[in-house]
């Protein structure tokens, strides 16, 4: 058997503590047990700096640190960037009753807990104990690293053969790699085994994994439904029971598995970033808005940082601004102006990502209406997009609405008229085309009809009558005319019947003008020009 | 607002329980401290009996937290051997008067909530220790894939009436919280159709054997 000295030897450790006194101290334990090369860090950040840059064999890190990230989530990052190899160990050191709050909420476990207060005899037996599994896990391990997961297979049905110790964690790689090689019949096979001996968390997960791959979706839901029953904070379950549900074209269900999942472990920032994305697509905005929220802020220092975040959460406040900009949209805009500056000053180097910024600001300041700020974003964004060599299409998209939105219509137009000339169009930007171009005529047709109003007016003013009503018979054949308009041309036929006597033809248009106009209301701004041109009508309707 | 007792109850010894653990940090300071042996002496009386104190908070934590109806006990692979090298000196140091030791295997390791498990076996070696047993012993041995527990000690054994006895169908607690809540930790502790549970028996060369089966 080899001696600790012998295995701490020579291997690079971190050692993670917030507390000045317990990292020398765990230094200091380390190195009377043998180890060499002992470094220090002092938070998350410090960590998974060090993590990115040096190839640790052994991490022991305190769960608790003072700020920003836990020692769970270096854990993750480091195992999740591929920075933390299987064959690296990683220990987790605890205060009393914290297991609760630690245990069976992760994906990616630790090889170890050990609980505080603790003793150099306590770490002693603990690092003996891992890292001898390690070494006894080392060719396995090593071919995980490799990612040959034919290796895997071969080997852990090896070790099995050969009644080693190690049996059910011999077991659980067997059955991950057993799911990577797409096997799903043999891993299924493998859980029922173990599962007929004990009802272990992971491979319950695992036989509900297999089921779905083999689109058994309702055995495979029940099988999570029961592992959540017996372990609650078990969350990769809530995570497949919303995959399963996206796959049944479920979205809401979706949504709401992983909000489950997010109270149980609210620091996972990639569930923050997927519940996010989905609220915005179920248009659950508000969920959407604190999802995104926290996904920032757990992000803002790791490896997950992502652009991504910042324009998603600026988008998901939009549903809280108003022309009226009331307390809420008032306090909306500021975070999404303030989380839209964070980025273009992150990602300055990237002009897609300060583009596509500049154009949600310009969205943000048109729907808090101003309308000023709003067409100077617009011409910036214009700027930006002018020098981006390639643009995607959904920066043209994005672009041909802002241009909408500011009243460019003209631009917005030719920009349209651009995209449609492109052949390499998915699906989705094609509706997106559309969606816009639609936009874009009922914007232009309201544009054309109060033109034809203001014509109207210009000859009634004049007292050419017949002049008018024949602008105002072209605009009211818009169904979009609004209201004035339709009340203009109202008048404008009074007038004429007043003057050259009452008309069948005239009196059926009025009336089919008040029928569209339906009835109004004491308090609408125009209910008394309403009521003096209904009574006009209702006299000279007495004459005819 | 709905009145839950329970929730009040364990956020107060919640509480309690920080409040003794402040407590305990000004007696680590003092005993660090340059002071009489006299002195040294008592404060380390001063430091067990708190430790006893903030002990039975926590076990009152746990009772409530039992008592719940959606409650399970959370189940995973420990190591015996870990869950009593923390226990064990702790117990020591409270019961001077009694030799705790215990030779489980470092490598063996077993299926349980360890939070439960230390609350039963840290009640089964005050037991004990309390009875007037001037020596406990803890071994443990597997059995089909169960585990069995031993605490074995040489005070006065279990009184007659309770050898043999399932221990779940004594009414309540008139032995004692003690046996009571053991048993009740042993059930929440199941496999299959298997249930944990405890057996009690008092050897012929004397003393008492409390058997905590885990399925």
């Amino acid at each position: 058997m080899l001696s600790l000295d012998a295995m701490l030897a020579g291997k690079r450790i971190l050692a993670v503590d917030d507390l000045v006194e317990a990292r020398s101290a765990l230094k200091k334990m380390l190195t009377i047990l043998g180890a060499t090369e002992v470094d220090v860090a002092r938070d998350g950040d410090e960590a998974t700096q060090r993590i990115l840059n040096i190839d640790y064999d052994i991490v022991i890190s305190d769960y608790n640190l003072d700020k920003g990230r836990d020692g769970q989530q270096i854990l993750e990052e480091a195992r999740f960037t591929d920075r933390l190899k299987a064959t690296s160990t990683y220990i987790i050191l605890t205060g009393e009753n914290a297991m609760d709050m630690v245990m069976g909420a992760l994906e990616y476990e630790p090889d170890d807990y050990i609980t505080k207060p603790f003793t150099i005899d306590v770490v002693r037996k603990r690092l003996e104990r891992v890292l001898l599994i390690k070494e006894e896990l080392k060719d396995i391990n090593e071919a995980q690293d490799r990612h040959d997961t034919n290796e895997v297979v071969r080997l852990c049905k090896i070790a099995l053969a050969n009644g080693s110790r190690l049996k059910l964690k011999i077991l659980r790689i067997l059955g991950r790699a057993l799911l990577k090689q797409k096997a799903y019949e043999e891993a299924l096979k493998l859980y029922d085994s173990i599962l007929a001996e004990r009802e272990i968390n992971w491979a319950m997960l695992g036989r509900a994994v297999a089921l779905q791959q083999l689109e058994r979706s309702d055995e495979a839901t029940a099988q999570l439904l029961h592992t959540i029953k017996v372990h609650p904070r078990y969350v990769q379950c809530y995570d497949t029971l919303s995959r399963i549900e996206i796959k049944n074209q479920n979205p809401k269900a979706a949504q709401q598995y992983l909000e489950e999942a997010v109270k149980v472990s609210p620091k996972a920032v990639l569930r923050q970033m997927e519940l996010g994305k989905l609220a915005y697509h179920n248009q659950d905005f508000p969920v959407a808005e604190s999802a995104f929220r926290s996904a920032i802020r757990l992000a803002r220092y790791s490896c997950y940082k992502s652009v991504k975040n910042y324009l998603s959460f600026a988008k998901s406040l939009q549903y809280k601004l108003s022309e009226r900009n009331n307390r809420d949209s008032r306090d909306g805009s500021t975070e999404a102006l303030k989380v839209l500056d964070e980025a273009k000053i992150a990602y300055r180097d990237n002009p897609e990502y300060v583009f596509e910024a500049t154009l949600i600001e310009s969205t943000t300041f048109n729907n808090i209406g101003k309308k000023a700020d709003a067409l100077n974003c617009a011409n910036k964004a214009e700027k930006i997009l002018a020098g981006m060599q390639n643009p995607a299409v959904t920066h043209l998209l994005g672009m041909a609405e802002v241009f909408l939105n500011s009243g460019q219509h003209a631009k917005a137009t030719k920009l349209l008229g651009e995209i449609q000339q492109r052949d390499d169009l998915s699906r989705s930007e094609e509706r997106e085309l559309n969606r816009v171009k639609s936009e874009i005529s009922e914007m232009a047709i309201r544009q054309y009809t109060t033109e034809l109003n203001d014509k109207a007016i210009y000859h009634y003013e004049r007292g050419q009558l017949s002049e008018a009503i024949g602008y105002f018979d072209d605009a009211v054949a818009y169904k979009e005319a609004g209201m004035s308009v339709l009340l203009n041309a109202i008048q404008a036929k009074i007038s004429y019947m007043e003057n050259r006597g009452v008309d069948k033809k005239q009196i059926d248009d009025c009336k089919k003008l008040f029928e569209r106009l339906g009835v109004l209301h004491e308090s609408e701004e125009r209910y008394q020009r309403w009521v003096l041109l209904k009574n006009s009508y209702q006299r000279l309707v007495r004459l005819l | 607002m709905a009145f839950d007792l329970n929730t009040l109850l364990s956020a107060e010894l919640h509480d309690l329980k920080n409040q003794l653990q402040n407590v305990l940090s000004i007696e680590d300071d003092l005993l660090s401290c340059d002071a009489t042996p006299v002195i040294q002496a008592k404060l380390a009386r001063l430091k067990n009996q708190t430790n006893l104190l903030k002990d039975k908070t926590i076990e009152l934590l746990s009772v409530i937290k039992m008592k719940q109806e959606d409650f399970r006990a959370s189940i995973f692979e420990n190591y015996l051997s870990d869950s009593l090298d923390g226990l064990v000196p702790e117990l020591q140091a409270q019961y001077p008067g009694c030799a705790i030791s215990h030779a489980v295997d470092a490598d063996s390791s077993a299926w349980y909530d360890e939070q439960l498990l230390c609350l039963a076996l840290r009640n089964a070696i005050v037991n004990a220790a309390q009875a007037g047993a001037s020596n406990v012993h803890i071994s443990a041995r597997e059995n089909n894939g169960a585990l069995i527990i031993n605490v074995q000690d040489n005070g006065p054994g279990f009184p007659a009436d309770l050898i043999g006895k399932n221990i779940a169908q004594l009414s309540g607690t008139e032995h004692g919280l003690g046996l009571y809540l053991i048993d009740k930790v042993m059930a929440l502790h199941s496999r299959g159709e298997q249930i944990g549970h405890i057996e009690l028996s008092n050897p012929p060369g004397g003393g008492s054997c409390l058997q905590l089966c885990l399925p």
